[in-house]
């Protein structure tokens, strides 16, 4: 989740009114945010991905201020029109297609200012742009801007020019493998033989988009005017992007004015952006009541809506919303009755016990796993619980088995894992090793579920439940065991007998297979000593293992 | 002895036996008593012990020995020989003339024994010392032919240790080692004799008859009632015995055993879903859209074998239109073109909700209210706080009348009967859910709240194509951080570690206490 640190201080500055650390934290859990920590005067908050107009403290004064009752509903954001061009040559098509641009004026921006805009920067390349991959942002200082603008796709060894932390001309093939940023984010560009380019009408290069602006046009403190220009793979999501910062700037007092986006060849068309148009929304006063639980009237809920920022009236029964232009969450009426609730107060909704009757009823699974619990204790074994979640080399070769694991992961993060378990008596090989130290015997059991292959079902493969014991001791044995698997047998009604067989983890001579009507359910007898040494355990152990489906019982 | 007759004075068979011996012959030593009866001198004088402090017998010192025994250094002076004795051999070997740097050179004395053989050679007049501007030297003076009296005192207790009396006239010499620091213990021992009082000769005889004694009461004492006759051995309860333990199930399953039995009580069915699951049922059936960052690779385990897997066709296309635009469900949708190959990737599930959107999609039940507590994973790297497979306490609620208010109603309770009382929500996010919230409960023993869950309404996009007309209260919450804070473990590995000294220190009882 993206995170901010808020200082209180320029929160209060923001909304005009002096905030404690906790009014901040208050404030921040009642609209949504995470509160993780509040040091002295920073309240350090995360925000859902769902809200990337969260993103700086200038839009969540906005919020703050609608729930004190400062300010109610949304202010009307228009951009004036403008003469500035940018022509986007057919040459980005395939490097990367799309652009939105827009110009702030009349701005005096703070080095606090641009700090908050370079956070909220970052957190939309992450949240819309998936990493600058599909969004991609740069801020430039419009007074070093000589419209119109060209947006096309360049060799990369074409064109040079100073990139922002670095004092040479670089060409785009230079950035890549040589500057810090370059090497970055040269992973979005791999393949592409063409950089993405903005020029002005002097040639100067102003981005390079994902990946740095030019130092020419950097923003700085007492900037009065901003040009913003917007890349990516969807339009859509550039779209939103460019009206988050837009009308961050608009709050900061700027005036917004709109670019004229041509595009050339193939695709020729012409928009205008940014589109800082609300969208309207019908909401009904009766289904959100219900779904919230409280009866609302229209008045009502048109009153938490303007809470939260949004302009609403009641009109014929219905209540009419609109949701302004950085608002990229709101998908249907439903998200406005969460609005609602948010509005109205989490913390002012009582909890309320329906009184939806239902019949309680357990899993047959689960009732049965409770009855061999229950005989697995009484028998004196102790009971653990291991992962899923396995590693092919302990389950394989550790047993001495020459196969592989058959429900195998992709893409582990750790090494500790690449494979789902089959067996759960390595798990409890393992067990044993790690409680080398503590006192014997020592008599372990585990019922769970294990990992089959089954091409029949859409998931292809099925959990099925395994039941496993063994015992360690100086004395383990496999009349030991056998005595507990005899008592085992009997108190589940398995008629099962055991037929000798041979197994690579245990001692040959000393085994069987737990045979019912004709099929292998189980396998029992002393484990050998190159598998224990393997897991290093140096004890003699006894053990055996059920498959529960396959024995009848589930 | 005021207050009872003599007659009914409770005696030990064995402190019978030692006061009729006493009373017999005449005061003896405790260890000829332990001789005479066969028992060990440590029970003897415990016996004595007791008769002294009932009066019966008085104990008497008669002699005091001390045994010699060799310390840590004299040890070591046995095995190597004196200090002083090996610097005037190496003085010899020397020419019997050398300055401290060749001594020390010369090593056969380490550099704290160097100092300590100086001044016992000199003492014994074995060598003198000559002090030049630049440096000390030593002269031999006589290298003694035979052993001297404190060598064989060493040689004697090199064999075992001795007393003091009995060493005779190397006494003396045993007295000047026992000086010097580490080279003999002498521990005194006392030997007392016991003797009769007054009052014991005075004892009815029936007192001191001696019974048979029972140690372990058998099935054959029982049936010939012979244990009448005899008399059972008195244990000391204060002993120590060997530890036994019960077999214990695992904390986790006693967890999921409560929190089921409140599903249970509250009205729910309990249902159970795949672990290896379609991406479909896992994200696209829940809104997710196809580029979600938890869809991503470091994020969600993907297997390579097996890789796809079948997702339902009819369903899948309804839910692929919500998707694209809406698929008229009043929403807008992602706005982007859905892949049926991605929502066929087999993964293993991230969240529960796979399995009850799965048994919503099919069941036409209503009411309906499941719950399902299983496991989930998460592509992480494994810490202190975050595991790559845990559980989660997943349900839903399906109902015309369902609402926000009562889903919160629903998690209160189940925190409330978990014995946590204070509870509050937020506003959430969750790509199902919308309204969406988190419940943070609040925990007494850390002064903090903390995090425990989600939970929200289903949105119309993922119950309209599964069929769905009533509101869906659903949540999903943490077994094993709820877990850390019950059982008071810090480390979420321990959980799955099933280390025996961790599984024999769990207390279930603490848990129902606190339930209340």
């Amino acid at each position: 989740m993206p995170a901010l640190s808020l200082s209180v201080e320029r929160v209060s500055r923001l909304i005009g009114r002096d905030l404690t650390p906790k009014d901040v934290a208050e404030l921040s859990a009642a609209l949504g945010l995470s509160v993780e920590e509040v040091v002295e005067n920073e309240v350090r908050v995360e925000y859902n991905p769902n809200r990337p107009d969260f993103g700086s403290h200038v839009s969540l004064a906005r919020y703050f201020k609608g729930l004190l009752g400062l300010e109610l509903g949304s202010k009307r954001y228009t951009a004036l029109s403008s003469d500035i061009r940018v022509q986007v040559e057919e040459s980005v098509e395939k490097v990367r297609p799309y652009i939105v641009c827009a110009v702030v004026r009349s701005l005096n921006l703070s080095e606090e200012d641009i700090a908050d805009l370079i956070t909220l920067q970052e957190d939309l390349h992450w949240v819309l742009g998936r990493d600058r991959r599909k969004v991609a942002i740069g801020l430039h200082d419009n007074t070093k801007v000589r419209p119109p603008l060209t947006y096309k796709a360049v060799g990369l060894t074409e064109i040079s020019f100073i990139p922002l932390g670095a004092y040479r001309e670089m060409t785009p093939l230079q950035i890549l493998s040589e500057h810090p940023t370059g090497r970055k984010y040269s992973w979005i560009l791999e393949g592409k033989e063409a950089a993405p380019i903005i020029l002005d009408s002097r040639g100067n290069v102003l981005s390079f988009p994902p990946i740095i602006n030019g130092s020419l046009t950097e923003l700085r403190p007492q900037a009065n005017e901003v040009f913003i220009d917007v890349t990516g793979t969807d339009q859509k999501a550039i779209n939103q992007a460019l009206n988050i910062i837009v009308t961050t700037l608009v709050d900061l007092g700027g005036k917004a004015y709109k670019t004229l986006i041509s595009y050339q060849g193939r695709r020729r068309r012409r928009v205008y952006t940014p589109d800082l148009s609300p969208s309207r929304w019908v909401l009904d006063p009766k289904w959100a009541s219900s779904l919230i639980g409280v009866e609302l009237t229209s008045r009502e809920i048109v009153k938490a809506l303007r809470r939260m920022r949004l302009n609403a009236k009641a009109r014929g029964g219905k209540v009419l919303a609109e949701v302004p232009p950085y608002r990229v969450d709101i998908l249907h009426p439903v998200d406005l009755v969460e609005e609602v609730a948010i509005g109205l107060g989490y913390q002012s909704l009582e909890p309320l016990l329906p009184e939806t009757t239902g019949e309680g009823l357990l899993l047959q699974s689960t009732r049965i796993s409770s009855l061999i619990r229950v005989v697995m204790l009484g028998l004196g074994f102790t009971e653990v619980v291991n992962t899923t979640l396995s590693n092919s080399q302990r389950d394989f070769a550790w047993m001495r088995l020459k196969t592989e694991p058959r429900v195998k992961i992709l893409n582990p993060i750790s090494a500790l894992y690449d494979s789902l378990r089959e067996l759960l008596s390595p798990g409890l090989l393992s067990n044993l090793a790690l409680n080398s130290k503590n006192p014997y015997p020592q008599r372990l059991f585990e019922l769970g579920d294990v990992l089959v292959r089954d091409d029949s079902l859409p998931e292809r493969t099925r959990r099925e439940m395994h039941l496993a014991f063994v015992t360690c001791h100086s004395g383990a044995s496999f009349s030991e065991v056998k005595a507990v698997l005899e008592e085992i047998l009997l108190h589940l009604d398995i008629s099962a007998g055991l037929e000798a067989r041979e197994y690579p983890f245990y001692i040959p001579g000393r085994s069987a297979a737990v045979m019912k009507e004709g099929v292998e359910v189980g396998f029992i007898g002393e484990i050998h000593p190159e598998v224990l040494e393997n897991f290093g355990v140096y004890m003699p152990v006894a053990g055996c293992e059920l498959n529960l489906r396959l024995a009848g019982v589930l | 002895m005021s207050g009872r007759g003599l007659s009914e004075l409770s005696l030990h068979p064995l402190e019978k036996r030692v006061l009729s011996l006493v009373l017999s012959e005449g005061p003896l030593g405790y260890d000829e008593i332990a001789a005479r009866l066969s028992v060990n001198v440590g029970a003897i004088a415990k016996s004595a012990e007791w008769l002294v402090s009932k009066g019966l017998a008085e104990a008497s010192t008669a002699s005091v020995s001390h045994v010699v025994s060799l310390g840590e250094e004299g040890l070591e002076y046995a095995q190597n020989g004196l200090p002083e004795r090996r610097l005037v051999e190496a003085l010899k070997s020397l020419g019997g003339r050398a300055s401290l740097s060749k001594l020390e050179e010369a090593g056969v004395l380490k550099s704290g024994e160097l100092n300590i053989a100086i001044v016992w050679a000199k003492r014994n007049g074995w060598i003198s010392v000559q002090r030049t501007n630049s440096e000390v030297v030593f002269m031999l003076e006589k290298v003694p032919s035979s052993k001297t009296d404190e060598e064989l005192v060493l040689e004697i207790l090199k064999r075992g240790s001795t007393t003091m009396e009995d060493l005779g006239p190397l006494k003396q010499a045993c007295e000047r080692l026992s000086r010097r620091p580490g080279v003999v213990r002498i521990n005194e021992i006392v030997r007392y004799t016991l003797s009769p009082t007054k009052l014991a000769l005075s004892l009815p005889q029936e007192v001191l008859e001696v019974r048979e004694e029972i140690t372990q009461l058998t099935p054959e004492l029982l049936s010939s009632g012979t244990w009448r006759q005899k008399e059972f051995a008195r244990y000391d309860i204060q002993a120590p015995v060997k530890p036994v333990f019960t077999a214990r199930p695992h904390p986790l399953t006693y967890l999921i055993d409560v929190i089921r039995s409140i599903f249970i009580e509250l009205g729910f069915k309990e249902i159970q879903g795949p672990l290896v699951e379609l991406a479909f049922w896992n994200f696209d059936a829940l809104f997710q859209p196809q580029d979600h960052p938890a869809r991503e690779m470091h994020d969600t385990f993907y297997l390579s074998e097996p890789s796809r897997g079948e997702p339902p066709s009819e369903l899948a296309a309804k839910v692929g239109r919500v998707h694209r635009d809406g698929g008229g469900t009043g929403s807008r949708g992602w706005g982007y073109e859905w892949s049926l190959d991605e929502a066929s990737r087999l993964i293993l599930r991230t969240h529960t909700t796979a399995s009850t959107i799965r048994h919503l999609a099919q069941s036409s039940e209503r009411p309906l209210k499941v719950f399902t507590i299983d496991r989930v994973y998460r592509n992480e790297r494994v810490d202190w706080r975050r595991l790559a497979e845990f559980h989660q306490v997943e349900g839903i609620l399906v109902d015309k009348r369902a609402n926000l208010r009562q889903l919160m109603g629903v998690i209160k309770e189940f925190y409330s009967r978990m014995g946590l009382k204070k509870i509050r929500f937020r506003p959430s996010y969750f790509p199902y859910t919308e309204p969406s919230a988190e419940v943070e409960v609040y925990i007494e023993s850390r002064g903090s709240w903390i995090e425990l869950g989600g939970m929200g309404i289903f949105r119309p996009e993922v119950t309209a194509p599964a069929g769905v007309k009533e509101p869906v209260l659903a949540w999903g919450l943490g077994l094993e951080r709820l877990a850390l804070l019950l059982l008071n473990v810090n480390d979420a590995r321990t959980l799955y570690l099933n280390d025996l000294s961790w599984l024999y220190g769990f207390h279930a009882i603490r848990l129902e206490k606190m339930r209340g």
